[in-house]
């Protein structure tokens, strides 16, 4: 390599030309550059104007995996020196400019413990800010492992009052998380009264519009069967479950399916998506139950689950799996689906079966003809690629 | 790309592409020596030709330069890609790339006799594979399309830079009685692969989703990989105890190890947020059989018939994998079949310092129509060509030779890639080489 260089050692004192990487990068600039000459951000929710956002917040931040961290954030004006702020009398502020920001974990107390977090920010005249935890230290309680990253959070005030917007960064321990597709939202909290229950993880649930979404606001704190979300801004009915897949042609059997299993589908345009489901099955005379846990396929063991489900199991062990409002990660990022599994026991060992529903984002996709199918798996042990996976199922109809 | 090729490769790409909007031909870029590069070369880049003939007694140093100029288009057909007509504009008509390359090469050899034994070694430095295509831009697209800009040929390529360097060290035996050689050239590949084209993850061209939302999207790949392969050689010239013509037969096999691209994957569909996967591609590429012979019909002229078949047929499918999940994140279909090439050269002798070379040459290309897009693809091609070879002095001669490579125009009505690029399609190229070589 050395020889290599010296050869070109001409050529190498010359900055390297334009390259695929700049067409890129203007790509993504024109597209955004559009969005914000229509009056819409990239992600298509509207500019609003500039708010006070000084005072003591609760945040929701969904990550990229899936899972959910909850943060006491305080905001004030500095005072004369503009790098101090006084904590206690938390000054707010008169108009766009910077301000003190400290962030705690939400069981701490923020009057007593040490934020983990000391930052600062400048609130522009649209209302926009960014924050930077550098470092963020998670303990191993939040999610399952201790996480060290440097978070960058775009946020933005809506016009209820709230903030919220999208994070990025780069986790440095343990390396390989992706934080690219996280979304938070943060809600007012004078008096450290509000609960988990009560917040909302992305902007939709604070009210800023977002063109074509005529789902109603994103609340919740994760995905459920029961589908009535938390919170203060009213219940959504959540999505239309689909019509279910015919499997009559598909084989089944009564067998004990507790265990854990790799699912891998397959999308009708050619993406596969792998998950790791914890299932407990029993069985009576009329039937069974089908109780479940979705996790990220790579989650490791002790992450909390994406989803949990309950079903019922027919007598010759066929069920249906009804994920509204799915938050999963795949090899495209964080896809947000609604989704119905209908599935077939081939035996103790495996399932398989369709799926029906939509994905709605990155983009709308529909599920019809997306096949699946399950073996069992070791938490965290080798991930068997998905081609090799679905050739265990048999073809459905 | 990775940081450990990048000084290398920057490089190479400034010598191959000197300027921002270039071009080079893609597949095969090895004309070292001109219309004399053939299995029966014996100059210094006999290493790259032929290794059995860097036998040659006493000191030698070959200096390459090829200028490469290639112009091509690309006329993507509304109605034969299934392009709404109110998309024509941002999805159909022309598309254009031109430009101009430089690409050096430099071999340094020692020959010794022992004998009835001549041995030899050489050491070079080459690039036998390589293409730049940074397709024309289109600034009067309508802005409402921020893809537009690309050109229509985004869906297959915007930017794509493949870059094989090689070095190779060469060894090589003689036996002088009978005329017989044989070498072996054991090479070092460097490789990077920077390709960037519209995606849309459901493989169409389709500007926004069914909620008129926008949906075209990009996919860079960066990668890179090192490789060893080598190169054999058998060279025969027959004594003239034996035979009263001259004559010299040489044949080459050129091993080329299947590289995995290895680097990352930047995507952005639609109004998603861009991210980032570590990703691979298996890039298998093509054995070469070289079979040349020379025949001195006259003191003054000789002809140099040669034969090459590549094995391009290794190239049925590439797909780019995440290596998170080995999940797919860019197919591209080949299909490609095995190429042959005939080639007719001969040299004529016009002073004792003075030598005209003349020669051309068909090849059958690669790429079936079906799988024909603007990024790489060949189809049948034939080139002719004519040079000069200078003796300055003793030790000293100067070649130069300039090839015309002519692509007849295809068109492409079965195309089976996602999304379909047919259309019309012409490739014409230009080569000039210039070679230094002291003996």
């Amino acid at each position: 390599m050395r020889a290599t260089s010296a050869l070109l050692v001409l050529a190498t004192l010359v900055a390297c030309g334009r390259t695929p990487r700049d067409d890129y990068d203007d790509y993504l600039e024109r597209a955004n550059r559009l969005a914000l000459d229509e009056g819409v951000e990239p992600d298509g929710a509207r500019p609003p104007a500039w708010q006070d956002v000084t005072g003591s917040w609760l945040l929701q931040a969904k990550l990229a995996l899936g899972n959910s961290i909850w943060l006491r954030v305080r905001m004030c004006a500095p005072v004369a020196n503009p790098t101090q702020a006084d904590w206690d009398r938390c000054d707010p502020a008169t108009g766009p400019g910077p301000l003190m920001v400290r962030m705690w974990l939400d069981r701490q107390v923020m009057a007593t413990d040490a934020p983990i977090v000391e930052t600062s920010t400048d609130v522009d005249a649209e209302g926009h800010f960014l924050l930077v935890a550098d470092p963020l230290k998670l303990p191993k309680e939040i999610i399952g492992f201790e996480i060290v990253a440097r978070v960058e959070m775009y946020a933005r005030t809506a016009a209820s009052g709230a903030w919220c917007g999208d994070a990025t960064g780069v986790v440095t321990s343990p390396p390989g998380i992706p934080l690219d597709g996280s979304t938070f939202a943060a809600l007012r909290d004078p008096d450290q009264t509000l609960t988990r229950a009560d917040t909302v993880w992305e902007c939709r649930g604070v009210g800023v519009e977002v063109p074509g979404d005529d789902a109603g606001p994103g609340t919740d704190t994760g995905p459920s069967t029961d589908g009535a979300p938390t919170g203060d801004l009213g219940p959504d009915p959540g999505p239309a479950r689909p019509e279910s897949p015919d499997l009559s042609a598909v084989p089944s059997v009564q067998a004990d399916l507790t265990g854990h299993y790799l699912l891998t589908a397959e999308l009708p345009i050619g993406l596969a998506l792998q998950l790791w489901l914890s299932v407990v099955s029993a069985y009576g005379d009329a039937g069974g139950t089908l109780d479940g846990a979705v996790h990220a396929v790579m989650a490791a063991p002790g992450t909390p689950a994406l989803a949990t489900f309950t079903t019922t199991l027919t007598t010759d062990g066929r069920f249906e799996v009804w994920l509204p409002n799915a938050l999963l990660p795949s090899s495209l990022g964080e896809v947000e689906a609604d989704i119905l599994l209908a599935g077939a026991t081939l035996d103790s060992d495996r399932f398989c079966g369709e799926a029906a529903g939509a994905v709605t984002r990155p983009l709308p996709l529909m599920l019809a003809g997306t096949r699946f199918g399950a073996q069992r798996f070791v938490p965290g042990g080798p991930v068997t690629p998905a081609a090799e996976a679905l050739a265990a199922c048999p073809d459905v109809p | 790309m990775s940081g450990r090729l990048w000084p290398a490769v920057c490089g190479a790409a400034l010598l191959v592409g000197l300027a921002p909007s270039t071009s080079a031909a893609p597949l095969n870029l090895a004309r070292m020596d001109g219309l004399r590069g053939d299995p029966i070369n014996d100059g210094p880049f006999a290493l790259y030709w032929n290794p059995a003939a860097v036998t040659r007694p006493g000191f030698s140093l070959g200096l390459h330069l090829q200028a490469v100029h290639r112009e091509a288009t690309y006329d993507r057909v509304a109605a034969w890609n299934d392009v709404p007509a109110d998309e024509a504009e941002v999805n159909a008509g022309r598309s254009h790339v031109r430009g101009l390359g430089v690409i050096p090469a430099l071999s340094i050899g020692h020959g010794w006799s022992f004998g009835d034994f001549d041995a030899g070694v050489a050491g070079g430095w080459y690039l036998p594979l390589a293409g730049v295509a940074d397709w024309d831009k289109r600034p009067d697209a309508p802005l409402d399309v921020p893809g537009a800009y690309d050109g229509v040929q985004r869906w297959a390529t915007i930017y794509s830079r493949l870059i094989i360097q090689s070095i190779a060290l060469a060894l090589g035996g003689r036996h002088r009685p009978s005329g017989l050689s044989i070498g072996l050239s054991p090479v070092l590949h460097l490789a990077t692969l920077d390709t960037l084209r519209a995606r849309n993850v459901d493989r169409t061209d389709d500007l926004v989703d069914i909620e008129g939302n926008p949906k075209e999207g990009r996919l860079l790949f960066e990668s890179d990989d090192v490789a060893f392969g080598y190169i054999a050689g058998l060279r025969w010239e027959a004594p003239a105890s034996v035979l009263s013509v001259p004559l010299v037969i040489g044949l080459t096999w050129t091993d080329v190890p299947e590289l995995t691209m290895d680097g990352t994957a930047r995507i952005a569909y639609g109004t998603a947020e861009p991210f980032t996967l570590d990703a691979r591609l298996p890039f298998p590429l093509a054995d070469t059989l070289r079979l040349g012979v020379s025949v001195g019909l006259s003191r003054r002229v000789t002809l140099r018939p040669t034969f090459e078949w590549a094995r391009w047929s290794v190239l049925d499918r590439q797909v780019a994998l995440s290596n998170a999940d080995d999940a797919p994140l860019l197919e591209i279909e080949r299909a490609f079949t095995d190429a042959y090439t005939g080639k007719l050269r001969g040299d004529i002798v016009l002073t004792d310092a003075l030598t005209l070379l003349v020669g051309g040459g068909y090849e059958l290309g690669p790429t079936p129509t079906k799988t024909h897009e603007p990024g790489l693809a060949e189809g049948e091609n034939w080139e002719a060509g004519a040079g000069l070879r200078a003796r300055l002095s003793e030790r000293i001669s100067l070649s130069s030779s300039f090839f015309w490579h002519h692509f007849p125009e295809r068109t492409v009505r079965d195309s089976i890639q996602q999304p379909s690029v047919n259309g019309r399609y012409t490739d014409h190229r230009r080569y000039l080489t210039l070679d230094l070589e002291v003996h």
